[in-house]
């Protein structure tokens, strides 16, 4: 069981983009019909934004670069992180209260692209400043 | 972070084979590198576990997700949410106290 958690862990929020990317390939097969998204495939992307929150949270508790130590915070990735992070939690935000204002009805494909595509804004900029947590 | 392993095991490979002199310092170094390394991981292999969890029970509910879930979701999200917003308080006023020494 460990080692199944320890995949996912490395698969949805660690190892790159491939919550988002299982999130996405629920939502392509259903719009592709519908032109909507499941309440499962938002509440897939939404932890998948959450998992990269915690992960840039982490980063930011790290002492400033430069220190003498193996991993530290950089200021410029720093400053590009907090605001994407905001703006992302506005597009979660919106796409869970669309869950909870239509229980168990189908999305619109706007607010989950919203989402999924903060998040990989987000994953992004860990990328370009080689954040720790993903690739 | 499996690249940051992957990254370490390769460049301690890499230094091993400089070892063969029992060169105490470097071991101590290496040794402290690991070290520093595991709180890291142990801190977020558990941070991610409850979304980790969250989406193996969606993905085992056929697409339905419960109110229960939703608010629980809630609750989850306000800690996370608070979380960030006091480690960027905190990052941001040591980049603007650094800056103001300048």
């Amino acid at each position: 069981m460990k080692k199944i958690i320890g995949i996912l862990i490395l698969t949805l929020a660690l190892g790159g983009c491939q919550g988002t990317k299982f999130g996405t390939f629920i939502a392509t097969i259903e719009s592709a019909a519908t032109g909507t998204v499941s309440p499962e495939a938002i509440y897939v992307a939404a932890n998948t934004f959450d998992a990269v929150e915690v992960t840039a949270t982490n980063y930011l508790t790290l002492k400033k670069c430069p220190i003498n130590a193996p991993f530290c915070r950089d200021p410029v990735a720093t400053k590009a992180l907090i605001p994407a992070i905001r703006s992302g939690r506005v597009a979660r935000n919106n796409a869970l209260q669309f869950l909870k204002d239509h229980p168990s009805q189908l999305g619109t494909q706007g607010l989950y692209d919203a989402l999924t595509s903060a998040t990989d804004t987000i994953k992004s900029i860990m990328s370009q400043y080689k954040v720790a947590g993903v690739n | 972070m499996d690249a940051i392993i992957s990254l370490a095991l390769t460049l301690l490979q890499q230094v091993l084979p400089t070892l063969t002199t029992a060169n105490a310092s470097l071991i101590t170094k290496i040794v402290e590198g690991l070290i520093a390394l595991i709180p890291i991981l142990v801190n977020e292999y558990k941070a991610l576990l409850p979304m980790i969890q969250n989406v193996i029970t969606a993905l085992k509910s056929n697409g339905n997700i419960t109110a229960d879930q939703l608010t629980a979701l809630d609750a989850m999200e306000a800690q996370i949410d608070a979380a960030f917003e006091q480690a960027a308080t905190n990052a941001q006023t040591e980049d603007a106290s650094d800056a103001t020494k300048i």
